[in-house]
C-alpha cells in the first residue's frame, strides 16, 4: 500500500470525503431555509364594501382606498416579507347580503382578515361571524354600539365613533350658538345614537331640550316633522342624518324660514355633498368630520401623507374624482387605507403567522399606538384596548363663502370617555 | 294646536296630488294590462334624473315637464317590447319578477351615469308665502296644481279622444275591441307608455321637492300601491280621491303622533276600507 509518507496536503480521498460531508450539513441546515422563504404564503385581505345599495359612494371610495393601501404595502415588501393579496365583495347596503359575502370571503376565499363596509348594521351582525370563522374584522360603521355593547374580541374600528362626533359638535355648538335644541333624526342606529351623544354632552354644558323626533331613513317630505318645531323656542337644529336626507331636511327647513335664527348642527360629514345643492340653506349648517375634505384644511404635517393617499386613489385637492369630477368620501374613505396598515403593524409587532395566532395579533393590537406617516394618514392614534376603539381629533366645519371653512379641532385626548365594555377580559 | 293641524292638512292636500299624478300611471296600467308594474318606482326616479339633467345641461327645470314624459313613454316602448308583452296573459308573478328585474337594471344604470350620490334641483321657483306661523314653497303649490291640471286632461283625453275610447273599449273587453277593429296590441303598448310617462312626470315635479337618487322610487311605490289598492285598481278618480284622503289623514295624523305612526294610521284606515269594499274605494274598472 502506497502513503504519502513525508508529503503534506490532502489526498483525493480526504477531499471526496470533506466536500461530501460539507454538501450534506448544506443541504440539512440551509436547504429547508431556503424553501421556507420561497414558500411564504402571502396574506389573504378580504374587502368587504358596499358597492351597491345606499351607501354606495362610502363603499366604492372605501374599496379604492383599501386596495391603494395593499398595492402600496406590496411596493414596499409586504407585510413582514409576505406579499398581500386581496379579495373584494359587494356587501350591497344589506345585513343579509353582507354576511353571505363575509362567509364566502373566509371560507371560500381563506381571508385571513377583513376590512369591513361602513354599514354599522353589517359589522354588529358580522362580528360574531367573524369571531366564530377565527378572523379579525374591521369594522368602518360608527355606530355606537360597534365597540360598546355590541363590542366583540375579533372586531376593531380605526375610525372615531358617532359619540366621538357629537362629543365635538356639541363642544363647538355650546360656544358658538344658544342653548335651546330640537332633535331630528334617522329611525335606525346610527340615528338615534348620534341624537343620543349630543345630548349626552350638551346637556352637562347648558342645553336646554325643547323636543326630538324621528323619522324613516330616506323620508321625502320633512314638513310634517318641521311644522311640529316651535322655531321661535329653539336655536339649534340636531339633525341625525346622512346626505341625501340631511340635503333635503335643510332645504326644506330654509324653504319654511326657519334658518333665519335657527342653525342646523349634523351629526356627520355628508359624503358626497355638492355645496350648491343646498343653496343658501348651506349657510346653517355645522358638520362634524372625521377627517377634512379639502386638502387645504389637512393640517400642515400631515398633508404629504394626505396628498400621497390622494393621489394614490385617484382624489383631488378638493376631494372629488380625478376622473369623473365626482365629489367623493374624503373625510371617511381613509378608514380602509388605514386599516389594512394596522393589520401591518399588528402582524409584524406580534410574530403572526397563521389564525393561529390571532390571540397573539389582536392581544398586539389593543393598545397600540400609531404615528401620523404614510400609513396613517390622518394623524396619531391609539387603539383601546378595553373596547377596540381607536381615538383621533375631530374637525368641525362650516359652509362659508361657498365651501367649507375649518371651525375647530377637538383633539382625540378630549374626546375619551369611559369604555362601555372590558374586552380584556375576554379571551381570544 | 289648530295651526298646526291645518298646517299638516294643508300639506297632506298639496302632497296628495304629486302622489296622485305618479298612482294614476300604476293604476291605469293594471287596469289595461293586468300587470303589476313593481318597477313604477324607478320610472319615477328615471323621471327624476331627467329633471337634473335638464337642469345642469340645459339651464332650465321647466324643460324637464315636456322631456321627462316623453323619455319615459320611450322607455316604456322599450320595456313594453322586449319584456311585458311576453308576461301578458300569464300569471301575475311573472310581471312582478320581470319588472323586479327591471329595478336593479334601470338603477344600476342609474348609478353609472348620474352616479350614487343624491344631488338636489334648484328650486324653480324659489318664492315662499306666509303660512301660519311660517312659510310655504310656492312650488309645491303650483307642483300640485299641475298634477291636478294633468290629471284633469287625462280623463278629458280618455273621455273625448278616439285614443281615449279605444283605450276604455279595451278596457271593458279586450277581445270584442279586437273583433271590432281596435289594434289593442297597439293600446297595450299605448298605456304602458302613458302610465311611464305619468311617472316620469310625477318624477320631474318632485325633484326640485326632494333629493334626486338612483333609489328614490322605493318609497314612493308603497305610497302609490297603497293608494292604488284602497282606490280599486284602474280607477283613475278613485286614485285622485284615495291619494288626498291617504295624504290628508297622514297629516291630520302626524300633527297628534310621530309621523311615522300617523303612516300606520293611514295603513290601518286602508285595511279597514279594504274590508268594508274589498274592491277599494271606486271599484275595479271605473274611470
Amino acid at each position: 500500500m502506497k502513503t504519502n509518507q513525508g508529503k503534506k496536503g490532502i489526498t483525493r480521498r480526504e477531499f471526496v470525503k470533506t466536500t461530501a460531508i460539507g454538501a450534506a450539513t448544506i443541504s440539512l441546515v440551509g436547504v429547508p431555509a431556503l424553501i421556507g422563504r420561497a414558500a411564504q404564503p402571502p396574506i389573504k385581505i378580504g374587502i368587504l364594501m358596499d358597492r351597491t345599495g345606499a351607501l354606495y359612494s362610502f363603499g366604492t371610495w372605501g374599496e379604492r382606498a383599501a386596495i391603494a393601501a395593499c398595492k402600496a404595502i406590496n411596493a414596499s415588501g409586504g407585510i413582514a416579507g409576505r406579499k398581500v393579496v386581496w379579495t373584494s365583495e359587494d356587501s350591497a347596503t344589506n345585513v343579509q347580503t353582507g354576511l353571505r359575502k363575509l362567509r364566502k370571503l373566509i371560507q371560500k376565499d381563506g381571508c385571513e382578515f377583513i376590512v369591513g363596509p361602513c354599514n354599522s348594521g353589517i359589522s354588529v351582525a358580522a362580528a360574531p361571524l367573524a369571531e366564530q370563522m377565527n378572523t379579525v374584522l374591521f369594522a368602518w360603521g360608527t355606530a355606537q354600539s360597534i365597540t360598546g355593547k355590541k363590542a366583540n374580541k375579533y372586531m376593531f374600528r380605526g375610525i372615531n365613533n358617532t359619540r366621538h362626533a357629537m362629543m365635538a359638535i356639541a363642544k363647538v355648538a355650546a360656544k358658538h350658538m344658544g342653548k335651546r335644541y330640537y332633535c331630528l333624526g334617522a329611525d335606525y342606529e346610527w340615528g338615534r345614537s348620534a341624537v343620543a351623544e349630543f345630548r349626552r354632552i350638551f346637556d352637562p354644558l347648558g342645553g336646554q331640550f325643547v323636543g326630538e323626533e324621528y323619522s324613516p331613513v330616506k323620508t321625502d317630505d320633512f314638513v310634517p316633522y318641521l311644522n311640529k318645531i316651535p322655531t321661535d323656542k329653539v336655536d339649534v337644529l340636531v339633525a341625525g342624518y346622512f346626505t341625501g336626507d340631511l340635503l333635503k331636511l335643510a332645504r326644506q327647513a330654509y324653504q319654511k324660514g326657519m334658518l333665519k335664527h335657527m342653525q342646523i348642527v349634523a351629526g356627520a360629514m355628508p359624503t358626497g355633498l355638492s355645496i350648491a345643492d343646498l343653496g343658501k340653506a348651506a349657510q346653517s349648517i355645522w358638520f362634524t368630520g372625521y377627517f377634512v375634505r379639502r386638502m387645504a384644511n389637512v393640517p400642515q404635517p400631515l398633508k404629504p401623507y394626505n396628498r400621497a393617499f390622494r393621489k394614490a386613489i385617484g382624489m383631488d385637492d378638493e376631494g372629488r374624482d380625478i376622473k369623473t369630477g365626482k365629489v367623493g368620501s374624503a373625510s371617511y374613505c381613509w378608514t380602509p387605507w388605514e386599516h389594512v396598515f394596522w393589520i401591518k403593524e399588528a402582524v409584524e409587532k406580534s410574530g403572526w403567522r397563521s389564525r393561529d395566532d390571532n390571540p397573539k395579533f389582536i392581544a398586539a393590537l389593543e393598545g397600540m399606538q400609531v404615528k401620523a406617516g404614510p400609513g396613517f394618514i390622518t394623524g396619531d392614534k391609539f387603539m383601546r384596548a378595553q373596547d377596540h376603539q381607536v381615538f383621533h381629533d375631530q374637525y368641525v366645519v362650516k359652509i362659508e363663502n361657498g365651501n367649507f371653512a375649518l371651525k375647530g379641532i377637538v383633539k382625540g385626548k378630549d374626546l375619551i370617555y369611559p369604555p362601555d365594555v372590558d374586552l380584556t377580559k375576554v379571551k381570544a | 294646536m289648530i295651526e298646526l293641524i291645518l298646517s299638516q292638512l294643508a300639506n297632506g292636500f298639496i302632497w296628495g296630488w304629486i302622489l296622485a299624478l305618479i298612482s294614476i300611471g300604476l293604476t291605469l296600467i293594471y287596469g289595461q294590462l293586468e300587470i303589476v308594474n313593481v318597477a313604477h318606482g324607478v320610472l319615477y326616479t328615471l323621471g327624476a334624473v331627467v329633471s337634473y339633467y335638464c337642469v345642469a345641461d340645459f339651464g332650465g327645470w321647466g324643460w324637464s315637464l315636456l322631456a321627462a314624459p316623453l323619455f319615459l313613454a320611450l322607455v316604456g316602448v322599450v320595456i313594453y317590447l322586449t319584456s311585458i308583452r311576453f308576461s301578458l296573459g300569464r300569471s301575475p308573478i311573472v310581471t312582478v319578477i320581470i319588472s323586479y328585474g327591471l329595478i336593479f337594471i334601470i338603477e344600476q344604470v342609474v348609478i353609472l351615469t348620474f352616479g350614487g350620490n343624491p344631488r338636489m334641483i334648484p328650486n324653480p321657483i324659489p318664492a315662499t308665502i306666509p303660512f301660519f306661523e311660517g312659510n310655504y314653497p310656492v312650488f309645491r303649490i303650483l307642483a300640485a296644481a299641475f298634477s291636478a291640471l294633468t290629471i284633469w286632461g287625462l280623463l278629458l283625453f280618455l273621455k273625448r279622444t278616439r285614443l281615449g275610447l279605444w283605450i276604455r273599449a279595451t278596457n271593458q273587453d279586450a277581445e270584442t275591441a279586437e273583433n271590432m277593429g281596435i289594434p289593442t296590441r297597439r293600446v297595450f303598448a299605448g298605456v304602458f307608455c302613458l302610465g311611464s310617462a305619468l311617472a316620469g312626470l310625477g318624477g320631474a315635479l318632485a325633484a326640485p321637492i326632494v333629493s334626486v337618487s338612483f333609489d328614490m322610487g322605493h318609497n314612493i311605490i308603497i305610497e302609490a300601491f297603497i293608494v292604488v289598492i284602497m282606490a280599486g285598481f284602474g280607477s283613475i278618480r278613485g286614485t285622485v280621491a284615495a291619494s288626498l284622503i291617504i295624504s290628508m289623514l297622514m297629516g291630520l295624523a302626524a300633527a297628534f303622533v310621530n309621523p311615522v305612526m300617523a303612516k300606520v294610521v293611514a295603513m290601518i284606515v286602508m285595511v279597514v276600507v279594504l274590508f268594508i269594499r274589498p274592491q277599494g274605494i271606486f271599484g275595479e274598472g271605473g274611470q
